[in-house]
């Protein structure tokens, strides 16, 4: 049989087990060590599971995600989503859909935080769509903004997806980082425009809250929410001003992150070791994937699927647009089954070298293919974060309402996938300032 | 037909893939009618500088790039010589040094391949190592408290000069540079080009600082390696020396073009001065003792003649080469006739 | 079963407090630079070969306790419980094979790293690394054992299911 032959019946298995609830790690590592049996022999397999694995782990670079796990669930725990929440909500909650709004701009406030998009909709959807609901917001729009909005977690930095995808792609991940801030911006501006205009049509969405705000509470609210800048600065600050790496601005934001909560005064035992507990429980699971992605990586390599596949579009005179555009399709169909981690994880080996040969800039390809395992979350069938928001707000609100209100979001990410391929310098503009400075 | 699978670290536009290793397989693959075919696995997509010498060993790659300081306790006596590195100034003698000390005069070292299950062929050195800055430097004073990426041999210099030796990998130096992690890097003048330090770099030394010697390019699976008939064997062996020389040669070209560039581009060359001179020299002679003592320390039988026969090899090579005079077929027929007449592989 | 509880807490233990010092380490490191110009001596590869390891590898079993590897629900989520439970028992087998060979794979490398004294050269000191393969290895074992005990549970709800006295899997 032809490798490639062989490495075709690999993908093909993984989805079967997949699609048989084995985990997803054991599925990508298990059918890897028989494919590499298949190919190189036994000594190929055992010696691969265990010297790839190891060296995978032992990374200075991917050092940066527990560490960012870590800062996230540090703030959340501190009470530092509740407060961006709090001052969102007196700011802006005036405006039509106002609380849709806030809660908008406070997930875009705690992704600053948190490098998960998960862990964003999660803490946001805890404190946030009791409060909609309450007001008479349409139960749609109030789980759907939550679930769309918590995609920033992975765009603004800190992002776990973007330190794995620089790994994968061997690019710097502190530009990676730096990239994301204004797609991440743009994507909340985008989203902000949305709520209002629809509130502003349809009255039924988001009744006015009678609610008198003064200013004075106005400017005292912002006495909470002094943490955000000081992780902003700790995290993005020290990576634009090039004093310190991604992992090392990692642990500046997992200590300011600890001060913070001092600082607060909701630092206790009970907040260290939790936040230490549910933070290495997580990274566990990522790495898990993680070097069961690896092994399927090298397999794959071995089996000589990827050059055939790149040959194959190299030859059929495949544009970059065109190029775009698969990838985009495909990202978006997979993203209906596989989970973000594991679609990034999978479909890099198959991608990025299509990517290179095209000549695409490396740094704006990763955040485009953010943007699409993104979107990838907020669809059904398998759309994790309207599964997160369903899990905190149990029978209040169900499935098919949230993915029913997440359409609307859905169609301005297309909006915005758009517009970052038409002016990549969205993404790119930051990095460069920072490298010249 | 049969197909060997090479696992490299390094990216696919690096001079030893495009000058050393793709015209050798391609050589290799013309002689064989097209029986003997390859595959160049690059960019750490299968083995990665750590584990390489294992991938071949269990087989997941059949040949592949390995660097002997990554992994000193699977090859400490040849780690060791690599430490002699500072001694080491002209690219093709260092590489026809470190070849045949390896298959000819270092019994240790063979036993150690032995043992690790690869049978080395052909080892490559880089082109000299220059000290090149970003923030401004003068003389031997202005290097005190520097941060210099480094490795090897070249740790201990930095130190000795007063500045902090800091370990990266090579991939990382351009953005630590850029960031203010380091000063300078201890590195050859073809990193560059090949590694983007081009854009960085404002100051050099101009004067040679060692070059790295210990990179076995051409190898493979012992038990592969024993499979393949004679004449397999005889044509993998045949065309080696002219890979070596096509390597070195590559090297210095890049290291040329790219210290050329810098002088166009305005890099302020730095002349060394009496004091950094007399301060090399001066540790340049406690340096043979250094590596002895390092080599007694990771159970390097008789180390003091290990250091010797190497540094003898590498003052015939560097004659035989000087000798040459650039002359491709002389040097590729003393590297034939030195070597590999006599080597048992 | 409660012995397993306690391996299970004390991997996470560790690996919490590697996570803790990570930070601080690094921190110090960073802190030491700037402030006294003198980076702390080796710390990229006490961060690799030390705190990487138990961090990552360490938590599997807490987090396979936890059900909290990922798995893809969509296609099998309108089956009745006792298909379901069949699956899963399925797939708890195949990540213990999965486990099994790479649990066998890592103590032959722990085995012979540990022969040879395998170490990093960070020219002040030499940083043994042979230790930490086994701590990988304790890792995959604490991950394989929580699935042993889990697969049990499954195949004991499943003769339940089977015999018809208990609808379905009660929890
Ligand atoms: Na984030
Ligand atoms: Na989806």
């Amino acid at each position: 049989m032809a490798p490639e032959t062989v490495g075709m019946i690999g993908v093909a298995a993984l989805l079967v087990l997949l699609a048989l609830r084995v985990p997803i790690g054991v599925a990508l590592g298990g059918v890897a060590m028989c494919g590499l049996y298949y190919l190189r022999g036994f000594g190929a397999m055992l010696g691969s599971a265990q010297s790839m694995s190891f060296a995978f782990v032992t990374s200075w670079e991917l050092s940066a995600i527990p560490l960012f796990i870590l800062m996230g669930a540090i703030s959340f725990n501190a009470g530092l989503a509740a407060s961006i929440y709090r001052a969102a909500r007196l700011w802006l909650s005036g405006l039509p859909g106002g609380l849709a709004v806030a809660t908008n701009f406070a997930s875009a406030g705690f992704a600053a935080a948190s490098g998960s998009s998960l862990a964003t909709a999660a803490a946001m959807g805890r404190l946030a769509i009791p409060e909609m609901l309450k007001a008479g917001y349409q139960p749609g729009l109030s789980s759907a903004v939550v679930a769309a909005s918590g995609t920033l977690g992975s765009m603004i930095p800190p992002s776990i997806m973007l330190v794995l995808y620089g790994l994968f792609a061997q690019q710097p991940v502190g530009q990676l980082l730096l990239a994301g801030i204004l797609p991440g911006l743009f994507t909340a501006l985008v989203y902000g425009v949305l709520i209002i205009g629809r509130c502003y049509f349809d009255k039924s969405l988001a009744p006015p809250i009678d609610e008198s705000v003064t200013w004075r509470q106005r400017w005292s609210v912002l006495g909470e929410v002094w943490p955000l800048p000081l992780l902003i600065m700790a995290v993005v600050g020290v990576i634009y001003a090039g004093i310190a790496t991604a992992t090392e601005a990692a642990a500046i934001g997992c200590i300011a992150s600890v001060i913070i909560a001092a600082g607060m005064q909701r630092l206790s035992f009970r907040v260290l070791r939790d936040s230490l507990v549910e933070s290495v429980r997580s990274t566990g699971m990522i790495f898990f994937i993680a070097v069961g992605a690896t092994l399927f990586t090298r397999f794959l390599a071995l089996s000589g699927l990827p050059f055939m596949v790149a040959d194959l579009a190299a030859d059929s005179g495949t544009s970059p647009l065109m190029l775009m555009l698969t990838a985009g399709a495909i990202y978006i169909v997979l993203g209906m089954f596989l989970d973000p981690l594991g679609l990034l994880l999978l479909t890099l080996p198959i991608f990025l070298p299509l990517f290179q040969d095209a000549g695409f800039d490396m740094i704006w390809i990763g955040i485009m293919v953010v943007k699409f395992i993104e979107i990838g979350l907020i669809t059904p069938p398998l759309g994790l974060n309207a599964f997160v928001v369903k899990g905190t707000v149990g029978d209040l609100v169900e499935l098919n309402t949230i993915f029913k209100g997440l359409t609307w979001f859905f169609a301005a990410e297309i909006f915005v996938v758009v517009v970052l391929y038409a002016f990549p310098q969205i993404a790119l503009w930051l990095p460069q300032m920072s490298s010249a400075g | 037909a049969e197909r060997f699978v090479y696992g490299s670290y390094v990216p696919r536009s690096h001079t030893f893939h495009t000058a050393g290793l793709e015209p050798y397989f391609e050589a290799v693959r013309k002689d064989s009618d097209g029986e003997m075919r390859f595959r160049l696995l690059s960019d750490g997509t299968v083995v990665d500088a750590s584990n390489t010498l294992t991938g071949i060993r269990n087989g997941t790659v059949d040949m592949g790039l390995i660097v002997d300081v990554y992994i000193p306790s699977t090859l400490p006596t040849e780690a060791t010589i690599n430490e002699l590195a500072l001694f080491a100034d002209n690219t093709t003698a260092a590489a026809a040094a470190m070849t045949e000390m390896v298959l000819l005069h270092c019994p240790q070292c063979q036993s150690e391949w032995k043992k690790a299950g690869v049978t080395p062929i052909a080892f490559y050195s880089t082109s000299p190592y220059y000290l090149m800055c970003k923030t401004p430097i003068s003389d031997l004073a202005s290097l005190k408290g520097k941060r210099i990426k480094s490795a090897t041999a070249w740790n201990g210099l930095a130190a000795h000069f007063g500045a902090t030796p800091v370990s990266l990998a090579t991939s990382e130096t351009y953005e630590a540079m850029s960031r203010g992690q380091v000063d300078c890097a201890l590195a050859g003048a073809a990193y560059l080009k090949s590694y983007g330090l081009a854009d960085i770099v404002k100051y050099i030394v101009d004067m040679p600082m060692g070059s790295y010697m210990g990179a076995t390019f051409i190898d493979m699976n012992t038990e592969r390696w024993q499979a393949l008939t004679d004449d397999q064997r005889k044509l993998f062996i045949d065309h080696a020396a002219e890979a070596i020389v096509n390597v070195s040669n590559g090297y210095d070209a890049d290291a040329e073009e790219s210290l050329t560039k810098a002088h166009k581009d305005g890099v302020k060359f730095i002349e060394p001065g009496a004091p950094l001179t007399d301060s090399y020299d001066a540790y340049l002679e406690k340096e043979r003792k250094r590596v002895a003592a390092l080599a007694e320390k990771r159970g390097v039988k008789d180390p003091e003649n290990l250091v010797t026969t190497y540094l003898d090899l590498l003052s015939q090579w560097t004659k035989i080469v000087e000798d040459a005079d650039g002359d491709k077929a002389t040097l590729v027929e003393a590297i034939n006739k030195r070597i590999y007449a006599k080597a048992d592989l | 079963m409660r012995l397993i509880d306690i391996a299970r807490g004390v991997l996470v233990f560790v690996s919490a407090v590697a996570l803790a010092a990570m930070a601080l380490h690094i921190g110090l490191d960073v802190a030491s630079k700037y402030l006294f110009n003198a980076p702390l001596y080796g710390t990229i590869e006490i961060v690799k070969y030390v705190y990487m390891v138990a961090v990552t590898v360490l938590p599997l079993a807490a987090v396979a306790a936890a059900r909290e590897h990922v798995i893809v629900e969509v296609f099998t989520q309108k089956l009745r419980a006792r298909a379901r439970n069949r699956l899963d028992v399925f797939a708890a087998l195949v990540t213990l094979i999965y486990l099994g060979v790479f649990g066998w794979a890592c103590l032959m490398g722990a085995w012979s790293a540990f022969q040879m004294g395998e170490y990093q050269d960070l020219y002040l000191f030499d940083l043994p690394t042979w230790p930490m393969r086994w701590v990988f290895l304790f890792g995959i074992v604490g991950m394989g054992l929580v699935v042993c005990v889990q697969l049990a549970e499954l195949i004991g709800q499943r003769d339940r299911t089977d015999h018809g006295t208990d609808d379905d899997g009660s929890d």
